[in-house]
C-alpha cells in the first residue's frame, strides 16, 4: 500500500483529500437563488503537518469537469468505506478501496470569488449548528485566531449523494444515530474527520463551540465550572460581582438551561455577599442612627400593619394553595429538569439556544419573506419565531404591525390588500359619520361626559413624546374652533393634532363597540398604535384588532382583570410554590401590584421603545396568547429573592413592585420569560407521562396528579375574547 | 408595640378621574407639581413623616387611586385599616363635586371600617388657581348643600386647594394627619384588630368617649 501512495502523492500545487463532502452552500442573502454551491473539504498537501492540513470550502462554479468528478467521487469514498465494511463484515480486505484523492490547492487562506482555504492552525473554533428538520439547515462557522470568521456553510443533506446514501443504509441498520448517540449530519461527519488530524474539544458550556487544538488557557476559559470550583476556597475572598449579560452571552447553553433557578443564584450571591463580606463603609452606614431609625419606623409600622392584615385574615384563609404539587412531585419533575442536563428530557440544546434575543428584523429583511407580489413566501409560524426572538425595526412596524394585529391576513398579496384597505376606509367613514354628522348625538349629556373622559386622558398620555408634545405656542387658532364647541372645560381643548386625531378615533371606537364606552387605560393602548400607523383609518383598525384581546381587561365588573390576576396566582403556586408561600404570608397573592402592567400591557413599567418591542412580541402568541402572564412570572421570578429575603407586608410588596417601574431589563426578562414558558409546558408533559404511566401501572389508581384546567388553558395560542355586556344604566360607563 | 412607637397612619384619597388626586399627594410629599402625571392605573402610595400636636411625629401613608369608578372595585385591600379618607373634587367640574357622597359611599362599602357613623373624611376643593369665570357657581351654597343632605350633615372639614401653586396643601394634610391620628388611637384602644386574644378587653371599655370631635 505504501507503494501506491507513493505512486499517486500529491504535488507541491496540490492537497490530498482526507474528507469531502458535496452539496454545502453559503446563504449570502435570504434568497435561495444567491445560495452558492460548492464542496467543504480537509485537504493535506505534500509535506503538511496535522496542522497544515486545510479546511476548504470551493465552489462548485469554479470547478471543471473533471475536478467536479475527483470532487464527487471523494465525497462518496468514505461511503464506498462503509458499504464494504457492510457487505464484508468488519473484514481486512477494505484496504484495497482506499482510493487517493488528488486535488488542485487552493491559493492560501485566500477567498477566491466565494471560496476559502485555512490551516487548521489558523481556526481557533467552530461554532456548530445541528439541523432542525424542515426548519433549517445545519451549518458551521470557522472563527480564526485574528477575530475573524469564516461565511456560514450550510450542509443540504438533502441533496449531497454521500449524505441521501448513508442515510438509506443507517435506516437499513435501523440506527439513525451515530455511535455516540448524536444525530449524523454533514457538520459532524466533518468534525469526525477533522478530530483524526485536529485536538476536537467540545466546550464545557456551549457544546456548540468547538475548539480547536486549544491550548490550556482557552481550556480554562471556556470550562470555568470544573476549574472554578477546584480553587474556590482561595479566590472566594475576593468578590466580584457577575456579570450576568457576559455570563449569557458566554455560557449560555448550560446556564440558560436551568436559568430559572441560576440567575436567581447569581443575585443570591450578590446578596450573600454584602451580607457576610459588606465591606466595613457600608457596616458603618447600617450603624448609623438615620439608617436605625429607619429600621424601627419599620418595625412599628410592621406591629401596625399586621393588625389590619389579621382583618383580611378571613381572604388569606380563602388563598389555599389549591394548585401547588406536592414536596414529592416537584422533587421528580425537578430531577427530570434540572440536574440531569446531559441529554435533558426537559429542554433539549434546540430549545435553549432558540431562546436567545436576536437582532431586530430590518427593512430588508422583512422585504425578504415577502415575493414579488407582496405575498409572504415564509410560513407565518417562521415570521412570528423570528419576531418574538428579535422584534421589528422602528421603520417597519407600521406595516409588520398591521399583520401581527390581524388588520391585513399573513397570506394576503399587495394588490387584495390595497382593496382591503379601501374597504377599511369606507367602512371607518361611516363610523365615524355616525358622530361627526349627528349634532344632537353630540349634545347628549352621554356624548359630552365620554369626550370629557377621553380628553382628560389623552390631555396626559405620553405627552413627553414629540408627537404629542404641546402646541400651543402657535395656539389659539388651531383650538378656537374646538373651543366653540366646548363651553364649559377648557382641559378638552388638546393643543395638539395628533391628540385631537386620536380624540376621534376613540370617538369612532365607540361608535364601532357602544357597549364599553372608554375606559381609563384605553389611550396608552392607543398612542403607540398612532405613532406608528400614522394613517387614521388603519390606527383605527389596528385599536379595534388590539381591543379584541383587552376588552376583557376593561369590562365593567372586572372580572377578565380578576381571571388574569386568578391565573397568574394559579402559575404562581405551580412554578415559583416558595415565592408564593412568602406573598401568603405578605398578603399579596391577589397579585394585585400587577393591575397596571396587565391592564395596558406594561407601558408604565417600561419605557416608550421596549414597550413597543414588548408588545410586538406579544402580539406574535408564537407559544401561547398569554405570554403577558408568563413574562409577568418572571418579572417575580427575577426578583424572588428580593421579595423573600426582605419584604413582609402587602404595602412593602406593593410598593417595590410599583418602584421596579422604568427599572426593568427587557430582554433578560424575555429569555427568562420563554424559558418559563418552556419549563412549565415540560412540566405538564411530565405530569402527563406520570399519570399514564400510573394509570397502566395500575398498582396505585390514587395517586394521579391534577393540574387545574386554567393552567393548561394557558397553553393555548388561541386568543381569550370576553365582550362587554349592553349597559343597564348610563352610569355603566363610569 | 409598648414605649415610644412611630405611628404609621393610612390615608386614603377619592375623587374623580383628574380632580388632581395624585398631584395633591406629590405635591404635599415631594413639593412639586407637573403638567404630566399620567392617568393613575392601580394604585400607590407615598409616605411622608410630620410632626404634629406638641412635635409628636407621625407618619402618613397616602395613597393614591385611579379615579375612573369601575376600577375600585378591586381596591379593597388598600381601604382596609385607613384612618382617614380625603374626597376631592375639582373647582371647576361640578360633577365631580355631586360625586363626593358616591365616593363616601364607596369607601364606607369597601374598608369596612368599624364606626361608619364617625370615620374621619376631609374634603378637599383642587385646582383654585384657575380662573374665577371657569369655576362651580355659587359654589360654597351646592358645597354646603352636599354635605348637610348628601353626607350627611357632618361638618367634615373642607380646603380649598391649588395643587399647582402650593395653596392650603400643607394645611389640608396636617388636618389630614390629626383626624388620622384620632382614629388610630380609637382604633387603639377598641383593639379589636390588634390581637385576637384580647377581645375580652373591650367588654370593659365603651367607645362612646372617642368619638370624632371634628
Amino acid at each position: 500500500m505504501t507503494e501506491q501512495r507513493r505512486v499517486i502523492r500529491a504535488s507541491l500545487n496540490e492537497v490530498e483529500l482526507l474528507f469531502c463532502k458535496s452539496k454545502c452552500y453559503l446563504h449570502p442573502t435570504k434568497s435561495k437563488a444567491d445560495n452558492i454551491a460548492g464542496f467543504l473539504t480537509l485537504g493535506r498537501g505534500p509535506n503538511d503537518s496535522n496542522n497544515d492540513v486545510r479546511v476548504s470550502f470551493v465552489t462548485e462554479s469554479q470547478l471543471n469537469k473533471n475536478e467536479t468528478k475527483v470532487y464527487e467521487e471523494a465525497d462518496l469514498a468514505e461511503l464506498t468505506k462503509d458499504l464494504e465494511n457492510l457487505e464484508l463484515g468488519s473484514g481486512s480486505s477494505s484496504r484495497q478501496s482506499t482510493r487517493i484523492y488528488i486535488v488542485k490547492k487552493l491559493g492560501s487562506t485566500s477567498l477566491t470569488g466565494s471560496s476559502f482555504s485555512v490551516p487548521i492552525s489558523y481556526i481557533y473554533s467552530i461554532h456548530l449548528r445541528t439541523p432542525l428538520v424542515g426548519w433549517w439547515y445545519g451549518s458551521i462557522t470557522l472563527h480564526m485566531k485574528d477575530g475573524s470568521k469564516s461565511p456560514t456553510v450550510f450542509f443540504h443533506d438533502d441533496e449531497s449523494l454521500s449524505s441521501i446514501k448513508k442515510q438509506q443504509i443507517r435506516n437499513k441498520q435501523f440506527d439513525p444515530f451515530g455511535e455516540d448517540g448524536e444525530l449524523v449530519w454533514g457538520g459532524s461527519e466533518f468534525i469526525q474527520s477533522l478530530s483524526k488530524v485536529a485536538d476536537v474539544q467540545k466546550s464545557t458550556y456551549e457544546p456548540n463551540v468547538l475548539l480547536i487544538n486549544p491550548d490550556p488557557n482557552d481550556l480554562r476559559n471556556f470550562a470555568p465550572v470544573k476549574q472554578s470550583q477546584s480553587n474556590n476556597n482561595d479566590s472566594g475572598k475576593v468578590f466580584v460581582f457577575p456579570d450576568l449579560n457576559k455570563m449569557i452571552a458566554n455560557t449560555k447553553w448550560k446556564l440558560l438551561e436551568t436559568v430559572a433557578t441560576f440567575t436567581t443564584k447569581a443575585k443570591n450571591q450578590v446578596l450573600d455577599a454584602v451580607e457576610e463580606r459588606a465591606p466595613p463603609q457600608v457596616k458603618q452606614l447600617i450603624n448609623k442612627p438615620e439608617v436605625q431609625k429607619i429600621g424601627n419606623d419599620f418595625d412599628s409600622a410592621r406591629v401596625y400593619l399586621a393588625k389590619w392584615a389579621s382583618q383580611v385574615k378571613d381572604e388569606a384563609e380563602q388563598a389555599q394553595k389549591k394548585y401547588m404539587l406536592d414536596d414529592e412531585i416537584y422533587a421528580k419533575i425537578n430531577r427530570e429538569l434540572g440536574i440531569s442536563t446531559e441529554r435533558s428530557e426537559i429542554l433539549t440544546g434546540q430549545e435553549i439556544s432558540e431562546t436567545s434575543r436576536r437582532n431586530p428584523i430590518t427593512k430588508v429583511e422583512w422585504e425578504s419573506f415577502f415575493d414579488h407580489s407582496g405575498r409572504l413566501i415564509l410560513t407565518t409560524d417562521e415570521v412570528k419565531y423570528r419576531i418574538f426572538h428579535g422584534g421589528l425595526e422602528p421603520e417597519i412596524r407600521h406595516i409588520a404591525w398591521l399583520f401581527l394585529l390581524g388588520v391585513f391576513p399573513w397570506d394576503s398579496s399587495r394588490e387584495e390588500r390595497t382593496v382591503l384597505k379601501e374597504s377599511y376606509k369606507t367602512a371607518y367613514d361611516e363610523l365615524k359619520a355616525k358622530w361627526s354628522t349627528d349634532e344632537e348625538k353630540r349634545q347628549s349629556d352621554h356624548w359630552k361626559d365620554q369626550r370629557q373622559r377621553i380628553a382628560k386622558d389623552l390631555h396626559r398620555t405620553d405627552r413627553s413624546l414629540p408627537i404629542f408634545a404641546s402646541q400651543r405656542e402657535e395656539p389659539r387658532a388651531v383650538s378656537e374652533e374646538q373651543a366653540a364647541d366646548v363651553e364649559e372645560d377648557e382641559e378638552m381643548v388638546l393643543d395638539n393634532a395628533n391628540l385631537r386625531k386620536m380624540q376621534e378615533i376613540l370617538f369612532t371606537y365607540n361608535e364601532y363597540n357602544p357597549n364599553l364606552g372608554y375606559v381609563q387605560g384605553m389611550t396608552d393602548l392607543l398612542s403607540p398604535l398612532y405613532a406608528n400607523i400614522k394613517e387614521e383609518t388603519l390606527v383605527f383598525w389596528a385599536f379595534a384588532k388590539f381591543m379584541e384581546r383587552m376588552e376583557r381587561n376593561f369590562v365593567r365588573d372586572q372580572s377578565g382583570m380578576k381571571k388574569q390576576m386568578s391565573d397568574l396566582n394559579k402559575l404562581l403556586q405551580f412554578m415559583l410554590p416558595k415565592l408564593f408561600i412568602h406573598l401568603e404570608h405578605c398578603e399579596s397573592t391577589d397579585l394585585f401590584f400587577f393591575f397596571r402592567s396587565l391592564l395596558v400591557w406594561f407601558k408604565r413599567e417600561f419605557d416608550w421603545d421596549d414597550v413597543q418591542r414588548l408588545w410586538e412580541i406579544f402580539w406574535t402568541d408564537y407559544y401561547t396568547s398569554q405570554f403577558h402572564l408568563f413574562f409577568a412570572l418572571s418579572v417575580l421570578s427575577d426578583n424572588e429573592r428580593i421579595i423573600r429575603e426582605n419584604l413582609d407586608r402587602f404595602d412593602e410588596v406593593l410598593k417595590y413592585m410599583n418602584d421596579l417601574s422604568m427599572s426593568m431589563e427587557l430582554n433578560p426578562l424575555m429569555i427568562r420569560a420563554e424559558l418559563l414558558f418552556l419549563r412549565f409546558k415540560r412540566m405538564l408533559d411530565i405530569i402527563d407521562r406520570t399519570n399514564s404511566d400510573r394509570n397502566t401501572a395500575t398498582a396505585h389508581p390514587d395517586t394521579h396528579i391534577s393540574v387545574s384546567p386554567e393552567l393548561r388553558t394557558l397553553l393555548s395560542k388561541k386568543l381569550v375574547i370576553q365582550k362587554e355586556l349592553p349597559p343597564t344604566s348610563p352610569s355603566d360607563y363610569n | 408595640m409598648s414605649g415610644r412607637k412611630k405611628t404609621l397612619l393610612k390615608v386614603i384619597i377619592l375623587g374623580d378621574s383628574g380632580v388632581g388626586k395624585t398631584s395633591l399627594m406629590q405635591q404635599f410629599v415631594n413639593n412639586k407639581f407637573s403638567h404630566q402625571y399620567k392617568a393613575t392605573i392601580g394604585a400607590d402610595f407615598l409616605t411622608k413623616e410630620i410632626s404634629i400636636d406638641n412635635n409628636k411625629q407621625v407618619t402618613l401613608q397616602i395613597w393614591d387611586t385611579a379615579g375612573q369608578e369601575r376600577f375600585q372595585s378591586l381596591g379593597v385591600a388598600f381601604y382596609r385599616g385607613a384612618d382617614c379618607c380625603v374626597l376631592c373634587f375639582d373647582v371647576t367640574n361640578e360633577k365631580s363635586l355631586n360625586n363626593l357622597s358616591s365616593w363616601k359611599d364607596e369607601f364606607l362599602v369597601q374598608s369596612n371600617v368599624s364606626n361608619p357613623q364617625d370615620f374621619p373624611f376631609i374634603i378637599i376643593g383642587n385646582k383654585i388657581d384657575v380662573d374665577d369665570s371657569k369655576k362651580i357657581p355659587s359654589l360654597q351654597k351646592k358645597l354646603s348643600n352636599i354635605t348637610s343632605n348628601q353626607l350627611g350633615g357632618l361638618n367634615y372639614p373642607v380646603f380649598e386647594t391649588s395643587a399647582k401653586d402650593a395653596i392650603n396643601v400643607e394645611q389640608a394634610f396636617e388636618v389630614v394627619a390629626k383626624m388620622a391620628l384620632q382614629q388610630e388611637e380609637l382604633n387603639d384602644i377598641n383593639g379589636g384588630v390588634d390581637d385576637d386574644y384580647n377581645d375580652a378587653i373591650n367588654i370593659h371599655l365603651e367607645s362612646d368617649n372617642y368619638g370624632c370631635a371634628c
